[in-house]
């Protein structure tokens, strides 16, 4: 069958031309459901690929003990998945016996606990509340992380007041970009930066703390500081190796209900796992969101539908024409198809073009990196035409059916 | 050799007391190359008929031989590919598509025929030149005259080198000049072996005409021959009593007194329209033909 698509296409955009204003609002909720379709599977694929990135820093055999149990009852449902991320916040259940005993478990190669230690500190630069966590010396090696400057505080210095911070610190706290020596005080005491880490590649959303603005002392001097009362946050271990980390797990938590008496009141997992909580409650806000999109969607589509319903009425003399010089039934549709397929394609163009610049904006303002990617720019394209096709069936049916002498004699 | 041949073609609009015979009987055999103009009062059935002829409508009842090939049960799309490739239309309202140049408007039956756009764009000013409006084939129709417009729409319905042509009143809207132009290009499509039927309410179109049929009532109530540059014998009748003013009122005054002149409908002409399963008997309607 011949037909004329280019012909149709170039149609299609001249009409698009000359009625912006009456297409462009046609599109509009085309436009608001690409857009959050975009943005939300492209903060998805970011937070996706920085939780990779993050994994691959850390090495695959960290095992994680958190105080609280993190329930799973096997559904991914949203409620589940906020319930989950809502029990990470509990009380520490965790003491220095848990410590000791992660510690000497078999299989562990080195393990670091980190305790919670809440005040200000006073820099010359002013006070700020930062996040201070005790470590042991054990932390780098622990998460695998370098150091940019300076060097990690030694077990057996006699000076407990030193401290290394995270890079995103040092310009805040102190004005310099390698503040190597400087000092601040943190309840009543007087620490010297020793020094400062790399750049931690922190996955956005995560329930593990951003360390790249975390200030790092001994472990044993946030003991002193709070007379022994710092929650422990958490403790880390490393696996001897990656082959049997699901085991060594499953010792650690065996040791720790035995100190719990039988009670569940903390979880150890793998890293992965504790990321992959994140990614969980990330799908289900998703789904959320998708829902939201898809009913724009279908009100952008029902707008399109509603638009060529009246551009075929307002067009009925040019059917009759067009039968009249020899358009077939199926030319018609055809045509009329490609107009709303063109039209939604226009608007999710447009969608899209508006996605990267929101994409940019939530890149800069927030931590999160959004991805837009040849895939994410096909399900766009896919949706429109879809949404185009689909909506545009219902007139385009019409138009094909029109007898054509009442279509000439319309005016 | 008849191309076109209509058999007791009947067109019934709408039901029971709202019902319409826009058609009643037609019997009409048209050869090739004939120059057919057709004359009637506005409801006569005209439209209808030229609308039966080219595939824009069916008969209620009857046979309809185009080319020699029964197409009054054909489907719609093989309806529409054979008046594409075999009938060209020219409306009194010129029906081109404001949104489309001329040159445009005139390749688009070439479009739906799946031809290049190249190859059709060339064609399409091939025939503009022919109708002398190659100057003007970028311009939209809204910038050309209505004489221009219907020289465009010509050429759109040559573009596929129709056999049959079919003019609605071509003249209907445009000036004496514009007229006689146009009227020219029919003679010119004549020549080249088309057949022309051509709707007017200008007795002085028939000039053009190698035969004219009148219509009343949805019936061909007189079938006349009419030689070429002459008016034809009916009309001329009316048409030099009075030398027609160019006013609205003269023109309609004009095509009263054609009407005046040819003969009324007899009454045993009138025939009642019965559901074709139910009509076993076939009435013959009566044409004049002057030989």
């Amino acid at each position: 069958m011949a037909i004329s698509y280019r012909d149709d296409i170039f149609l299609a955009i001249r009409t698009i031309r000359k009625t912006k204003t009456r297409s462009f609002l046609t599109v509009l909720g085309i436009v608001i459901g690409i857009v959050s379709v975009v943005t939300i599977v492209s903060v998805a694929k970011g937070i996706e690929k920085q939780v990779s990135k993050q994994i691959n820093s850390t090495g695959k055999n960290l095992i994680v003990v958190r105080p609280g149990q993190i329930t799973k009852n096997g559904s991914n449902s949203l409620i589940n998945s906020l319930n989950e991320l809502s029990s990470i916040n509990s009380v520490s259940s965790l003491s220095q016996a848990d410590v000791n005993s992660v510690s000497s478990t078999k299989g562990v190669s080195q393990s670091s606990a980190l305790n919670v230690v809440n005040g200000r500190i006073t820099t010359n630069q002013g006070t700020f509340s930062e996040a201070v966590l005790g470590t042991s010396n054990q932390f780098p090696v622990v998460i695998n992380q370098q150091l940019s400057y300076g060097q990690y505080f030694d077990s057996s210095s006699d000076d407990i007041y030193q401290a290394v911070i995270g890079q995103n610190l040092a310009d805040t706290l102190f004005g310099e970009r390698i503040p190597l020596g400087q000092s601040f005080t943190f309840h009543g005491q007087t620490f010297i930066v020793r020094g400062i880490f790399n750049q931690f590649n922190s996955a956005p959303l995560s329930i593990t703390a951003n360390y790249n603005s975390t200030i790092f002392i001994p472990y044993y001097t946030a003991q002193v500081l709070t007379n022994s009362t710092a929650p422990i946050y958490e403790i880390l271990a490393k696996a001897d190796s990656t082959n049997d980390v699901t085991s060594l797990v499953k010792n650690i938590n065996q040791n720790l209900l035995a100190l719990h008496g039988d009670q569940q009141d903390f979880t150890v997992i793998e890293q992965s796992q504790s990321l992959a909580i994140t990614s969980g409650v990330l799908n289900s806000i998703t789904y959320l969101i998708g829902i939201v999109a898809g009913i724009s969607l279908i009100v952008g589509g029902v707008g399109i539908m509603n638009v060529t319903l009246v551009s075929i009425s307002e067009r009925t003399k040019e059917i009759g024409i067009r039968k009249s010089i020899g358009a077939t039934n199926y030319q018609i549709l055809i045509q009329f198809l490609i107009e709303s397929s063109v039209l939604s394609i226009f608007g999710g163009l447009l969608g899209v073009i508006i996605s990267f610049i929101v994409d940019y904006v939530i890149g800069i303002t927030t931590s999160l990196s959004p991805v837009i990617d040849v895939p994410v720019l096909a399900l766009a394209f896919i949706i429109s035409l879809s949404i185009g096709i689909i909506f545009g069936s219902l007139p385009a049916f019409k138009a094909a059916r029109k007898d054509p002498i009442l279509a000439l004699r319309y005016e | 050799m008849s191309i076109i041949e209509l058999s007791e073609v009947s067109k019934i609009y709408g039901f029971g007391d709202a019902t319409t015979v826009a058609l009643e009987e037609v019997n009409l055999s048209i050869d090739e190359n004939e120059f057919i103009a057709v004359m009637g009062p506005s409801g006569s059935g005209k439209s209808t008929l030229m609308n039966v002829i080219g595939l824009l409508d069916r008969p209620t009842y009857g046979k309809y031989m185009l080319n020699r090939r029964s197409v009054d049960r054909i489907r719609t799309n093989r309806r529409a590919k054979i008046r594409r490739d075999t009938i060209g239309f020219v409306f009194q309202s010129f029906n081109l598509l404001p949104r489309l140049t001329v040159i445009e408007n005139v390749a688009l039956p070439l479009a739906y025929k799946g031809v290049t756009l190249k190859k059709r764009l060339k064609l399409a000013e091939n025939m503009l030149e022919r109708v002398g409006m190659d100057n003007k084939k970028y311009f939209y129709p809204n910038q050309l005259s209505s004489g221009q417009i219907q020289c465009v729409a010509i050429a759109r319905a040559l573009i596929n080198n129709p056999k049959i042509i079919i003019a609605d009143e071509p003249t209907g809207n445009l000036d004496t000049t514009s007229s006689r132009l146009v009227m020219e290009l029919f003679a010119d499509i004549h020549k080249t072996g088309s057949t022309v039927l051509l709707v007017t309410h200008n007795p002085e179109i028939t000039r053009y005409a190698s035969r004219v049929v009148y219509m009343r009532d949805g019936s061909v109530i007189l079938d006349e021959n009419s030689a070429i540059g002459e008016i034809a014998e009916t009309a001329k009748k009316t048409i030099y009593k009075k030398r027609p003013k160019k006013t609205i009122d003269d023109d309609l005054a004009g095509v009263s007194a054609v009407m005046e002149s040819i003969p009324q409908k007899s009454p045993n002409q009138k025939k009642t329209i019965k559901k074709k399963n139910s009509r076993a008997r076939k009435k013959k309607t009566t044409i004049k033909r002057k030989k």
